[in-house]
Protein backbone atom coordinates (compact mmCIF):
# COMPACT_ATOMS: atom_id res chain seq x y z
CA UNK A 1 0.00 0.00 0.00
CA UNK A 2 1.31 3.27 -0.78
CA UNK A 3 1.87 5.15 2.54
CA UNK A 4 0.24 8.09 2.01
CA UNK A 5 0.33 8.26 -1.60
CA UNK A 6 -2.35 10.71 -3.49
CA UNK A 7 -4.19 7.77 -4.10
CA UNK A 8 -3.49 6.05 -0.50
CA UNK A 9 -6.98 6.72 0.80
CA UNK A 10 -8.84 5.46 -2.29
CA UNK A 11 -6.66 2.41 -2.53
CA UNK A 12 -8.00 1.66 0.76
CA UNK A 13 -11.66 2.57 -0.09
CA UNK A 14 -11.36 0.13 -2.82
CA UNK A 15 -10.45 -2.83 -0.59
CA UNK A 16 -13.02 -2.03 1.90
CA UNK A 17 -16.06 -1.73 -0.72
CA UNK A 18 -14.65 -5.09 -2.27
CA UNK A 19 -16.71 -7.24 -0.60
CA UNK A 20 -19.61 -5.80 -1.21
CA UNK A 21 -19.20 -4.17 -4.52
CA UNK A 22 -17.60 -7.52 -6.49
CA UNK A 23 -21.16 -9.35 -6.21
CA UNK A 24 -22.82 -5.96 -7.84
CA UNK A 25 -19.80 -6.12 -10.74
CA UNK A 26 -20.15 -9.65 -11.61
CA UNK A 27 -23.60 -9.62 -11.05
CA UNK A 28 -23.85 -6.60 -13.64
CA UNK A 29 -21.10 -8.16 -15.90
CA UNK A 30 -22.96 -12.32 -15.76
CA UNK A 31 -26.26 -11.44 -16.95
CA UNK A 32 -24.10 -9.30 -20.27
CA UNK A 33 -21.71 -12.35 -20.73
CA UNK A 34 -22.30 -15.31 -22.56
CA UNK A 35 -19.91 -17.88 -20.30
CA UNK A 36 -18.89 -16.93 -16.33
CA UNK A 37 -15.50 -17.01 -18.26
CA UNK A 38 -16.08 -13.83 -19.92
CA UNK A 39 -17.59 -12.38 -16.98
CA UNK A 40 -14.83 -12.75 -14.46
CA UNK A 41 -12.18 -11.85 -17.00
CA UNK A 42 -14.75 -8.59 -17.66
CA UNK A 43 -15.01 -7.97 -13.39
CA UNK A 44 -10.62 -8.33 -13.37
CA UNK A 45 -10.22 -5.56 -15.89
CA UNK A 46 -12.70 -3.57 -14.51
CA UNK A 47 -10.95 -3.88 -10.74
CA UNK A 48 -7.47 -3.27 -12.54
CA UNK A 49 -8.80 -0.15 -14.24
CA UNK A 50 -10.07 1.15 -10.89
CA UNK A 51 -7.07 0.71 -9.33
CA UNK A 52 -4.55 2.28 -11.98
CA UNK A 53 -7.54 5.40 -12.04
CA UNK A 54 -7.09 5.53 -7.68
CA UNK A 55 -2.81 4.92 -8.66
CA UNK A 56 -3.03 7.82 -11.12
CA UNK A 57 -4.91 9.87 -7.98
CA UNK A 58 -7.77 10.22 -10.35
CA UNK A 59 -10.84 9.32 -8.44
CA UNK A 60 -12.94 11.37 -6.52
CA UNK A 61 -14.90 8.31 -4.58
CA UNK A 62 -14.79 4.83 -5.07
CA UNK A 63 -18.01 3.93 -5.14
CA UNK A 64 -20.15 0.78 -6.75
CA UNK A 65 -21.74 3.28 -9.05
CA UNK A 66 -18.40 3.86 -10.70
CA UNK A 67 -17.22 0.62 -10.52
CA UNK A 68 -20.53 -0.07 -12.57
CA UNK A 69 -19.46 2.70 -15.08
CA UNK A 70 -16.01 1.03 -15.43
CA UNK A 71 -17.86 -2.36 -16.20
CA UNK A 72 -19.76 -1.11 -19.12
CA UNK A 73 -16.86 0.26 -20.44
CA UNK A 74 -15.26 -2.68 -20.25
CA UNK A 75 -18.12 -4.96 -21.41
CA UNK A 76 -18.47 -2.02 -24.79
CA UNK A 77 -14.53 -2.58 -25.24
CA UNK A 78 -15.42 -6.43 -25.17
CA UNK A 79 -18.14 -6.31 -27.95
CA UNK A 80 -15.86 -3.52 -30.54
CA UNK A 81 -13.24 -6.32 -30.11
CA UNK A 82 -15.37 -9.29 -30.65
CA UNK A 83 -17.26 -7.02 -33.48
CA UNK A 84 -13.74 -6.52 -35.23
CA UNK A 85 -12.65 -10.45 -34.92
CA UNK A 86 -16.53 -11.26 -36.51
CA UNK A 87 -16.75 -9.10 -38.91
CA UNK A 88 -16.40 -11.22 -41.31
CA UNK A 89 -18.95 -13.67 -39.80
CA UNK A 90 -21.42 -10.71 -39.67
CA UNK A 91 -21.24 -10.11 -43.51
CA UNK A 92 -23.47 -13.38 -43.56
CA UNK A 93 -25.19 -13.15 -41.08
CA UNK A 94 -26.27 -9.46 -41.33
CA UNK A 95 -29.69 -8.82 -41.81
CA UNK A 96 -30.72 -6.81 -44.74
CA UNK A 97 -33.18 -3.93 -44.92
CA UNK A 98 -35.73 -6.12 -46.77
CA UNK A 99 -35.93 -8.60 -43.68
CA UNK A 100 -36.37 -5.68 -41.32
CA UNK A 101 -39.70 -6.89 -39.02
CA UNK A 102 -40.00 -4.61 -35.81
CA UNK A 103 -43.37 -6.41 -35.06
CA UNK A 104 -43.88 -7.70 -31.87
CA UNK A 105 -47.76 -8.53 -31.84
CA UNK A 106 -47.60 -12.20 -32.19
CA UNK A 107 -44.68 -12.18 -29.63
CA UNK A 108 -45.91 -13.63 -26.19
CA UNK A 109 -44.22 -12.01 -22.89
CA UNK A 110 -40.49 -12.67 -23.35
CA UNK A 111 -39.15 -15.28 -20.80
CA UNK A 112 -35.89 -13.82 -19.50
CA UNK A 113 -33.40 -16.65 -19.26
CA UNK A 114 -34.09 -17.75 -22.64
CA UNK A 115 -34.20 -14.04 -23.78
CA UNK A 116 -30.65 -13.86 -22.41
CA UNK A 117 -29.39 -17.04 -23.67
CA UNK A 118 -30.59 -15.56 -27.36
CA UNK A 119 -29.56 -12.45 -26.76
CA UNK A 120 -25.81 -14.03 -26.31
CA UNK A 121 -25.96 -15.59 -29.14
CA UNK A 122 -26.66 -12.18 -31.77
CA UNK A 123 -23.28 -10.60 -33.28
CA UNK A 124 -21.69 -8.33 -31.01
CA UNK A 125 -22.68 -4.80 -31.89
CA UNK A 126 -26.57 -6.11 -31.74
CA UNK A 127 -25.72 -7.43 -28.47
CA UNK A 128 -24.46 -4.25 -27.08
CA UNK A 129 -27.20 -2.07 -28.77
CA UNK A 130 -29.47 -4.13 -26.89
CA UNK A 131 -27.55 -4.71 -23.84
CA UNK A 132 -27.42 -1.07 -23.17
CA UNK A 133 -31.08 -0.06 -24.58
CA UNK A 134 -32.82 -2.20 -22.65
CA UNK A 135 -31.02 -4.29 -19.83
CA UNK A 136 -29.12 -0.78 -18.89
CA UNK A 137 -31.77 1.30 -19.68
CA UNK A 138 -30.20 3.83 -21.30
CA UNK A 139 -31.61 6.50 -23.68
CA UNK A 140 -30.99 6.39 -27.10
CA UNK A 141 -28.42 9.09 -27.20
CA UNK A 142 -26.43 7.34 -23.89
CA UNK A 143 -26.07 4.40 -25.64
CA UNK A 144 -25.13 6.10 -29.23
CA UNK A 145 -22.46 8.07 -26.61
CA UNK A 146 -21.17 4.51 -25.34
CA UNK A 147 -21.14 3.09 -29.00
CA UNK A 148 -19.33 6.06 -30.45
CA UNK A 149 -22.36 6.59 -33.20
CA UNK A 150 -24.54 9.27 -33.80
CA UNK A 151 -28.39 8.66 -32.57
CA UNK A 152 -29.55 8.27 -35.97
CA UNK A 153 -27.25 5.79 -36.78
CA UNK A 154 -27.91 3.68 -32.85
CA UNK A 155 -31.83 4.02 -33.68
CA UNK A 156 -30.61 2.45 -37.02
CA UNK A 157 -28.71 -0.35 -35.22
CA UNK A 158 -31.46 -0.86 -32.76
CA UNK A 159 -34.09 -1.58 -35.12
CA UNK A 160 -31.72 -4.12 -37.02
CA UNK A 161 -30.86 -5.45 -33.96
CA UNK A 162 -34.58 -6.03 -32.68
CA UNK A 163 -35.18 -7.68 -35.93
CA UNK A 164 -32.00 -10.11 -35.10
CA UNK A 165 -33.22 -10.52 -31.71
CA UNK A 166 -36.91 -11.08 -32.88
CA UNK A 167 -35.58 -14.00 -35.43
CA UNK A 168 -33.25 -15.56 -33.20
CA UNK A 169 -35.82 -15.71 -30.61
CA UNK A 170 -38.63 -17.36 -32.47
CA UNK A 171 -35.54 -19.79 -33.87
CA UNK A 172 -34.07 -20.36 -30.30
CA UNK A 173 -33.93 -24.00 -30.24
CA UNK A 174 -34.55 -24.03 -26.45
CA UNK A 175 -38.17 -22.85 -26.87
CA UNK A 176 -40.52 -24.65 -24.34
CA UNK A 177 -42.18 -26.31 -27.85
CA UNK A 178 -38.89 -27.03 -29.37
CA UNK A 179 -37.41 -29.79 -26.96
CA UNK A 180 -40.55 -29.88 -24.08
CA UNK A 181 -39.48 -27.04 -21.85
CA UNK A 182 -36.89 -29.21 -20.07
CA UNK A 183 -34.86 -25.67 -19.54
CA UNK B 1 -48.80 2.75 -28.37
CA UNK B 2 -48.65 -1.20 -26.54
CA UNK B 3 -45.82 -1.96 -23.92
CA UNK B 4 -42.26 -2.84 -25.64
CA UNK B 5 -41.74 -6.57 -25.43
CA UNK B 6 -38.09 -5.52 -24.81
CA UNK B 7 -38.90 -3.69 -21.73
CA UNK B 8 -39.25 -7.14 -19.71
CA UNK B 9 -35.08 -7.16 -20.27
CA UNK B 10 -34.97 -4.60 -18.20
CA UNK B 11 -32.37 -5.26 -15.01
CA UNK B 12 -32.39 -3.27 -11.61
CA UNK B 13 -29.63 -1.06 -11.04
CA UNK B 14 -27.18 -1.15 -8.32
CA UNK B 15 -27.30 -4.69 -10.17
CA UNK B 16 -28.45 -7.82 -7.92
CA UNK B 17 -25.48 -9.24 -6.49
CA UNK B 18 -24.51 -12.96 -7.54
CA UNK B 19 -21.47 -13.84 -5.70
CA UNK B 20 -18.53 -15.04 -7.99
CA UNK B 21 -16.43 -18.02 -7.28
CA UNK B 22 -14.83 -18.24 -4.46
CA UNK B 23 -11.26 -18.60 -5.79
CA UNK B 24 -11.80 -16.13 -8.63
CA UNK B 25 -13.02 -13.52 -5.51
CA UNK B 26 -9.85 -14.20 -3.86
CA UNK B 27 -7.47 -14.38 -6.72
CA UNK B 28 -8.53 -10.93 -7.70
CA UNK B 29 -8.13 -9.30 -4.08
CA UNK B 30 -4.54 -10.58 -4.21
CA UNK B 31 -4.42 -9.19 -7.23
CA UNK B 32 -6.09 -5.91 -6.59
CA UNK B 33 -3.82 -5.86 -3.42
CA UNK B 34 -0.38 -5.77 -5.10
CA UNK B 35 -1.20 -3.93 -7.90
CA UNK B 36 -2.29 -0.89 -4.98
CA UNK B 37 0.90 -2.12 -3.31
CA UNK B 38 2.85 -1.36 -6.67
CA UNK B 39 5.88 0.92 -5.93
CA UNK B 40 6.15 2.93 -8.71
CA UNK B 41 2.61 4.51 -10.16
CA UNK B 42 2.67 4.06 -13.78
CA UNK B 43 0.37 5.88 -15.75
CA UNK B 44 -2.47 4.25 -16.71
CA UNK B 45 -1.91 2.57 -19.68
CA UNK B 46 -5.75 2.47 -20.37
CA UNK B 47 -5.96 6.40 -20.60
CA UNK B 48 -4.21 7.00 -23.38
CA UNK B 49 -5.81 4.15 -25.47
CA UNK B 50 -9.66 5.07 -24.43
CA UNK B 51 -11.71 7.99 -26.13
CA UNK B 52 -11.83 10.55 -23.85
CA UNK B 53 -15.26 10.45 -23.73
CA UNK B 54 -15.67 7.22 -21.91
CA UNK B 55 -13.37 8.19 -19.28
CA UNK B 56 -15.17 6.41 -15.99
CA UNK B 57 -14.11 9.14 -13.83
CA UNK B 58 -15.43 12.09 -16.33
CA UNK B 59 -18.73 9.82 -17.17
CA UNK B 60 -22.07 9.95 -15.70
CA UNK B 61 -23.65 7.13 -14.34
CA UNK B 62 -26.95 7.32 -16.85
CA UNK B 63 -28.40 4.49 -14.62
CA UNK B 64 -31.71 5.77 -13.51
CA UNK B 65 -32.90 5.39 -17.73
CA UNK B 66 -34.77 8.62 -17.44
CA UNK B 67 -36.56 7.67 -20.21
CA UNK B 68 -37.27 3.98 -19.33
CA UNK B 69 -40.27 3.17 -16.93
CA UNK B 70 -39.41 2.99 -13.15
CA UNK B 71 -37.12 0.00 -12.33
CA UNK B 72 -38.76 -3.14 -11.95
CA UNK B 73 -36.49 -5.31 -14.50
CA UNK B 74 -37.57 -9.04 -13.60
CA UNK B 75 -34.44 -11.00 -12.59
CA UNK B 76 -35.25 -14.63 -12.24
CA UNK B 77 -33.35 -17.17 -13.54
CA UNK B 78 -30.39 -14.82 -13.77
CA UNK B 79 -28.37 -16.34 -10.98
CA UNK B 80 -28.75 -20.17 -12.88
CA UNK B 81 -25.63 -19.49 -15.61
CA UNK B 82 -26.15 -22.95 -16.68
CA UNK B 83 -29.60 -22.21 -18.51
CA UNK B 84 -27.53 -18.92 -20.34
CA UNK B 85 -24.66 -21.27 -21.88
CA UNK B 86 -24.06 -20.78 -25.56
CA UNK B 87 -26.18 -23.65 -27.24
CA UNK B 88 -24.85 -22.96 -30.71
CA UNK B 89 -21.30 -24.21 -32.35
CA UNK B 90 -20.29 -21.38 -32.61
CA UNK B 91 -20.36 -19.67 -29.25
CA UNK B 92 -19.29 -23.47 -27.86
CA UNK B 93 -16.03 -22.82 -29.67
CA UNK B 94 -15.30 -19.19 -29.38
CA UNK B 95 -12.34 -18.57 -27.41
CA UNK B 96 -12.20 -16.09 -24.47
CA UNK B 97 -8.92 -14.84 -24.97
CA UNK B 98 -5.82 -15.99 -26.30
CA UNK B 99 -2.77 -14.57 -24.57
CA UNK B 100 0.60 -14.24 -25.37
CA UNK B 101 3.55 -15.96 -23.36
CA UNK B 102 6.56 -14.90 -23.84
CA UNK B 103 9.95 -16.73 -23.11
CA UNK B 104 12.61 -14.07 -22.36
CA UNK B 105 16.38 -14.72 -21.44
CA UNK B 106 16.79 -12.38 -18.54
CA UNK B 107 12.60 -12.08 -17.72
CA UNK B 108 13.49 -9.59 -15.78
CA UNK B 109 15.44 -7.02 -17.61
CA UNK B 110 12.58 -8.27 -20.41
CA UNK B 111 9.88 -6.97 -18.03
CA UNK B 112 11.94 -3.58 -17.36
CA UNK B 113 12.11 -2.81 -21.31
CA UNK B 114 8.39 -3.79 -21.54
CA UNK B 115 7.45 -1.38 -18.90
CA UNK B 116 9.75 1.67 -20.91
CA UNK B 117 9.17 0.94 -24.23
CA UNK B 118 5.14 0.30 -23.81
CA UNK B 119 4.16 1.07 -20.45
CA UNK B 120 3.77 -2.16 -19.44
CA UNK B 121 2.14 -2.82 -16.20
CA UNK B 122 3.87 -6.08 -14.11
CA UNK B 123 0.45 -7.66 -12.31
CA UNK B 124 2.34 -10.64 -11.48
CA UNK B 125 5.63 -11.72 -10.65
CA UNK B 126 6.76 -15.65 -9.59
CA UNK B 127 10.67 -15.80 -8.70
CA UNK B 128 12.35 -18.55 -7.90
CA UNK B 129 14.74 -17.73 -4.75
CA UNK B 130 17.18 -18.38 -7.19
CA UNK B 131 15.74 -14.89 -8.96
CA UNK B 132 14.51 -16.80 -12.17
CA UNK B 133 11.50 -15.82 -13.02
CA UNK B 134 8.90 -18.56 -13.50
CA UNK B 135 5.86 -17.00 -14.20
CA UNK B 136 5.28 -13.10 -14.76
CA UNK B 137 2.42 -11.33 -16.14
CA UNK B 138 2.03 -7.94 -17.60
CA UNK B 139 -0.69 -5.59 -19.44
CA UNK B 140 -0.10 -2.79 -21.90
CA UNK B 141 -2.98 -0.69 -21.71
CA UNK B 142 -5.19 -3.02 -19.82
CA UNK B 143 -4.29 -5.89 -22.30
CA UNK B 144 -2.53 -8.90 -20.49
CA UNK B 145 0.71 -11.06 -22.20
CA UNK B 146 2.48 -13.50 -19.67
CA UNK B 147 6.31 -14.09 -19.75
CA UNK B 148 8.84 -15.94 -18.06
CA UNK B 149 12.85 -16.68 -17.83
CA UNK B 150 14.12 -19.15 -19.95
CA UNK B 151 13.55 -22.94 -18.60
CA UNK B 152 15.14 -25.65 -21.16
CA UNK B 153 14.51 -28.23 -18.72
CA UNK B 154 11.22 -27.97 -19.61
CA UNK B 155 11.86 -26.84 -23.39
CA UNK B 156 10.88 -23.28 -22.33
CA UNK B 157 13.82 -21.51 -24.54
CA UNK B 158 13.83 -17.91 -26.07
CA UNK B 159 14.24 -16.36 -29.43
CA UNK B 160 17.42 -15.26 -28.25
CA UNK B 161 18.78 -18.90 -28.05
CA UNK B 162 16.34 -20.37 -30.99
CA UNK B 163 17.78 -17.66 -33.53
CA UNK B 164 14.51 -15.66 -34.59
CA UNK B 165 11.05 -15.98 -33.68
CA UNK B 166 8.21 -17.45 -36.28
CA UNK B 167 5.73 -15.00 -35.60
CA UNK B 168 5.36 -11.46 -34.14
CA UNK B 169 3.40 -9.22 -31.69
CA UNK B 170 0.61 -7.31 -32.96
CA UNK B 171 0.42 -4.47 -30.99
CA UNK B 172 -2.93 -1.69 -31.47
CA UNK B 173 -2.63 1.14 -29.71
CA UNK B 174 -4.05 4.78 -29.73
CA UNK B 175 -1.05 6.33 -31.35
CA UNK B 176 1.53 4.02 -32.97
CA UNK B 177 3.89 7.02 -33.32
CA UNK B 178 4.21 7.60 -29.71
CA UNK B 179 4.45 4.17 -29.07
CA UNK B 180 6.93 2.83 -31.99
CA UNK B 181 9.45 6.00 -30.48
CA UNK B 182 9.07 4.90 -26.91
CA UNK B 183 9.94 1.59 -28.03
CA UNK B 184 12.84 2.82 -30.40
CA UNK B 185 14.34 4.79 -27.13
CA UNK B 186 13.68 2.10 -25.04
CA UNK B 187 16.34 -0.13 -27.05
CA UNK B 188 14.08 -1.85 -29.77
CA UNK B 189 15.38 -1.75 -33.16
CA UNK B 190 13.65 -0.69 -36.42
CA UNK B 191 13.09 -3.45 -39.10
CA UNK B 192 9.86 -1.15 -40.84
CA UNK B 193 9.29 2.20 -40.42
CA UNK B 194 6.12 3.30 -39.32
CA UNK B 195 3.61 3.63 -42.66
CA UNK B 196 0.30 3.74 -43.80
CA UNK B 197 -0.81 0.33 -44.98
CA UNK B 198 -3.18 -0.62 -47.25
CA UNK B 199 -5.01 -2.80 -44.42
CA UNK B 200 -6.01 -0.01 -42.84
CA UNK B 201 -3.85 0.77 -40.24
CA UNK B 202 -0.71 2.86 -39.93
CA UNK B 203 1.84 0.72 -39.12
CA UNK B 204 5.68 -0.35 -38.16
CA UNK B 205 7.68 -3.00 -36.46
CA UNK B 206 10.47 -3.07 -34.53
CA UNK B 207 12.46 -5.75 -32.99
CA UNK B 208 12.65 -6.12 -28.90
CA UNK B 209 16.35 -6.72 -27.12
CA UNK B 210 14.52 -10.25 -26.28
CA UNK B 211 14.22 -10.82 -30.26
CA UNK B 212 10.30 -10.40 -30.28
CA UNK B 213 9.11 -8.91 -33.22
CA UNK B 214 6.09 -6.30 -32.62
CA UNK B 215 4.37 -4.76 -35.18
CA UNK B 216 2.86 -1.62 -33.65
CA UNK B 217 0.12 -0.14 -35.27
CA UNK B 218 -3.03 2.43 -34.84
CA UNK B 219 -6.50 1.84 -36.96
CA UNK B 220 -6.77 4.57 -39.58
CA UNK B 221 -9.59 3.27 -40.95
CA UNK B 222 -12.40 0.61 -41.03
CA UNK B 223 -12.58 -2.25 -44.02
CA UNK B 224 -15.40 -4.01 -45.22
CA UNK B 225 -13.77 -8.15 -45.82
CA UNK B 226 -14.65 -7.25 -49.33
CA UNK B 227 -12.44 -3.83 -49.85
CA UNK B 228 -9.99 -5.34 -47.91
CA UNK B 229 -9.70 -8.15 -50.63
CA UNK B 230 -9.91 -5.55 -53.24
CA UNK B 231 -6.69 -3.59 -52.23
CA UNK B 232 -5.12 -7.15 -51.14
CA UNK B 233 -5.61 -7.66 -55.02
CA UNK B 234 -4.79 -4.59 -56.27
CA UNK B 235 -2.02 -4.65 -54.62
CA UNK B 236 -0.69 -7.32 -57.14
CA UNK B 237 -1.49 -5.49 -60.11
CA UNK B 238 0.51 -2.35 -59.23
Amino acid sequence: MPAGGPGADHAGALLAVYDDALPQVYGYLVRRCPTTALAEDLTSETFMAAVTSIRRGAVRAVTVGWLITIARNKLVDHWRRHEREQRGLQMVHNVTATEIVDEWADVEELDLPRALTVLHTLGPHHQAALSLRYLDGLSVRNVADQLGRTEHATEALLVRARTAFRKAYAEDPGRPDANGGDR
Amino acid sequence: MTADPLDALRQPMPPTPVTPRAAFADALRTRIEAALAGADAAPDPDAAERDPRRDPESEQVPDQGPDQGPDQGPDEGSDDRSNSMPTTPTTLTTAVSLTPYLCCKDAAAAIDFYVRAFDAVEVTRLEEPGGRIGHAELTIGGVPFDLADEYPEYDVISPETLGGTPFSLNLEVADADTVFAQAVAAGATVLRELSDQFYGYRAGQVVDPFGYRWSIRTKLEDLSAEELDRRFRALDES
